[in-house]
């Protein structure tokens, strides 16, 4: 017997409910079959959740604005939703008559509410007007762009461009410089758009600022501290109190293991694994839970193939460079031919498949550099112009790299696989330090994605089940459509070592945050990436 | 269209009522505000149309119970259950929505709506974190069904065809495509519950 038989007559009721036949027989029959009955009531909620789970009416009844400009949140309904079933219940006769006697009533409230709104635009655009300026000109010249406006030097909400070096002071207090050329756009007295050039601000007590960047934004409070975009990679001088807002750092994926069952929670995005027998919960290496593989058949999780359908389709597709990070506490045999997946896209993927994995491999074609390499920590990935290629870290105990046994003998890893299309850097970290790269030509775009599965801890290729499954325990897996920088993959690091996930937040299998907050050194200059707004490194403290 | 006058004035409101300083402290107030309503929204408007029965009366309710949700967002306590706490401002408005329309005799009958808020109420877990992940297992089952519940599913749930559109596509009576639809929708329950016993869930 399925779950469902049991409540047989109220899954059909409901059925015609959620069909539009509501009436009040089948009201009244609804009714009698729920009159004290807790199962019933339950299978009623849970058949009805499920409906509307499939349905997503919920995203097409509500939309979220916000906007800067006016600084305004704004959580109102929306018109896009489908239209509606004819469900509309009538139990006597009197209904249609009574709305017809309420139809002046209601041409009453329109013209009122007709009033009231207008009233409040003419309320809000004045009081936009009385609180219009943001900040004076001190010394210097701007020149309006868009949708500004200067009067006797106070500057109003609006995009200058600095014709030379010029100096503002906010309303809040801040003293700001503008080198020549740069272009501001300003929101209010503590928030402004730097759209490109250069500016420092003024150290003052109890200000609190927030500059945005095209690939980040500063939030300071007191101290002075500066932000340059001239050059090609942005560079920050911090403050003492000075936090870094990345535009981009949010995996695709990230499974913390850190939830019960078979079901592996992707707390980023939508791929859900299924664990298969020889995958097992255990204590995680960080946060309550990881998974032990047995290096035997079933040990695999299954996160599928993010819905791609054809090459470079679908949420493990990259085009701009690509980041696998894990913690692993291998305990790889190291024997030729054997082979343990950290992660794997493959199947009918094809030469855009993904790989990393530690190997023990001999005479492959297919490595840059070229070399015999004994047992490594390899990373495989499609790139156009080049092919298939695998990179190789071998534990061999040397330039700093691990042995074999020391990488063996039980502790926790941190290992991180990275692919540059601006740079051409392939690259793979161990604990925070870059330890082998490959120099592709800068620009050269990575292709990967489409129908094939992806696994933790094993390949999804049925036909290598015998010898590529993990001997160990896999923690903390994150996957990313862009190459994490130097200095994020060392924070990152540091993170684990005081018990945090790898952006600062209590481990949780938890929706990672919309967006993520740095604390910055104290008086640090710190050079960050371009499209990110992640730090690529520190350049002086 | 009664319904739209009230969405009107809701509009109205909203200009005035939900504006929101974005100094940084404010705008992590908005992204929790979403983190929260964005894992709740599916579930919320599920439990009112189960009170309701009614597409554009939940469809109403849901938007005005949305907009009270951010208004009176400095009430919520972090950390505590926001499931619960969206049931609470959900369920009053479904009682004033009932009162306002009960010549209409609109939703469950009234004994039940008692019976089914005690229901909601004691399978709420105590805390965010404690709240199962109920329908992981669906994308899974709809990966599972035969092409012919599987091109169902693609009409009616995922490209929103009405069940009448489908029938004049394919030629079906509507009987025969609600039919389908039927055992569509049972065969993804009983996957899904099949797959959380298995879980032990």
């Amino acid at each position: 017997m399925n779950p469902s038989d049991k409540h047989q007559v109220i899954r059909e009721l409901l059925d015609e409910i959620i069909d539009g036949n509501l009436t009040e027989d089948i009201r009244q029959k609804l009714a009698a079959q729920l009159t004290n009955n807790p199962d019933g009531l339950a299978f009623y909620a849970e058949y009805i959740e499920m409906h509307m789970a499939l349905q997503s009416r919920a995203d097409q009844n509500i939309e979220f604005v916000f906007r800067r400009m006016n600084e305004e949140f704004i959580v109102r309904p929306t018109d896009k939703r489908p239209q509606a079933e004819p469900v509309l219940v009538v139990a006597d006769s009197a209904t249609d008559s009574g709305k017809k006697k309420s139809a002046s009533r209601k041409l009453a409230i329109w013209v009122v509410a007709a009033v009231v709104f207008v009233a409040s635009l003419i309320f809000w655009s004045l009081n936009q007007r009385d609180s219009a300026s943001l900040a004076i000109i001190l010394s210097g010249e701007l020149l309006v762009l868009d949708s500004g406006h200067i009067d006797n030097s106070a500057i109003a909400a609006g995009e200058y461009q600095a014709q030379k070096d010029t100096i503002l002071k906010l309303y809040n207090g801040s003293t700001m410089h503008l080198t020549a050329d740069s272009v501001i756009r300003t929101f209010n007295h503590k928030e402004i758009l730097l759209e490109r050039g250069a500016m420092f601000v003024d150290a003052q007590t109890d200000t609190h600022l927030l500059v945005h960047t095209p690939a980040f934004a500063i939030q300071n409070y007191g101290d002075g501290f500066s932000i340059d975009l001239r050059e090609s990679r942005p560079i920050v001088n911090s403050g003492t109190q000075s936090t870094l807002i990345p535009k981009i750092w949010r995996p695709k994926h990230f499974w913390s293991f850190d939830g019960k069952g078979s079901q592996v929670i992707d707390s980023a995005g939508s791929a859900h694994g299924i664990a298969s027998s020889s995958a097992k919960r255990t204590q995680g290496l960080l946060g309550s839970g990881a998974f032990a593989f047995d290096n035997t058949f079933h040990a695999r999780i299954n996160v599928g193939n993010g819905g791609g359908q054809m090459p470079a389709s679908g949420s493990f597709a990259v085009h701009q460079g690509i980041s696998v990070e894990a913690l692993i506490s291998p305990r790889y045999l190291g024997i030729l031919g054997d082979e343990d997946v950290i992660f794997r896209k493959d199947q009918t993927d094809g030469e855009l498949r993904i790989h990393f994995a530690l190997q023990y491999d001999e005479g492959k074609t297919y490595l840059k550099p070229d070399g015999e390499f004994g047992p490594s920590l390899a990373f495989g990935l499609f790139i156009l112009g080049q092919g298939y290629e695998e990179l190789k870290l071998p534990l061999d105990g040397k330039n700093g790299r691990p042995t074999f046994e020391a990488f063996n003998q039980g502790g926790t890893h941190h290992v991180v696989a990275t692919y540059s299309v601006q740079s051409g850097l392939k690259a793979i970290y161990i604990n925070g330090e870059q330890l082998a790269s490959y120099q592709y030509p800068p620009g050269a775009q990575a292709l990967s994605g489409g129908s094939g599965l992806a696994h933790i801890g094993h390949t999804p290729n049925k036909l290598s089940w015998e010898n590529q499954a993990f001997n160990g325990v896999i923690d903390e897996v994150a996957f990313y459509n862009f190459a994490l920088p130097p200095e994020a993959i060392n924070q990152h690091f540091n993170q684990i070592q005081k018990h945090f996930n790898y952006f600062g937040y209590a481990p949780s299998p938890e929706p990672l945050p919309k967006r993520l907050k740095i604390s910055l050194q104290k008086k640090t200059s710190i050079e960050l990436e371009a499209t990110t707004g992640l730090p690529v490194k520190t350049l002086k403290q | 269209m009664k319904w739209r006058i009230i969405s009107f004035l809701r509009l109205v409101g909203t200009i005035k009522g939900s504006v929101l300083q974005s100094e940084l402290a404010d705008t992590d107030t908005a992204s929790l505000f979403l983190n929260l309503f964005e894992q709740d929204k599916h579930r919320l408007y599920a439990f009112i149309y189960a009170f309701v029965l009614d597409y554009p009366s939940a469809d109403d309710i849901f938007q005005e119970v949305s907009m009270t949700l951010w208004r009176e967002f400095e009430k919520y306590r972090p950390n505590s259950n926001f499931s619960k706490w969206a049931n609470v401002i959900a369920f009053n408005r479904v009682l004033t929505f009932r009162q306002a329309n009960k010549k209409y005799a609109l939703g469950v009958t009234d004994d039940i709506v008692t019976e089914l808020q005690a229901h909601f109420t004691s399978a709420m877990p105590q805390n965010t974190e404690d709240k199962p992940s109920k329908w992981l297992h669906l994308k899974h089952c709809v990966e599972l069904l035969p092409q012919p519940l599987s091109s169902i599913y693609q009409d009616f749930y995922v490209q929103q065809h009405k069940a009448q559109e489908i029938a004049n596509r394919t030629g079906r009576t509507i009987y025969s495509v609600r039919k389908a639809i039927h055992k569509l929708r049972k065969r993804l329950f009983d996957c899904v519950k099949n797959k959380e016993n298995e879980d032990g869930a």
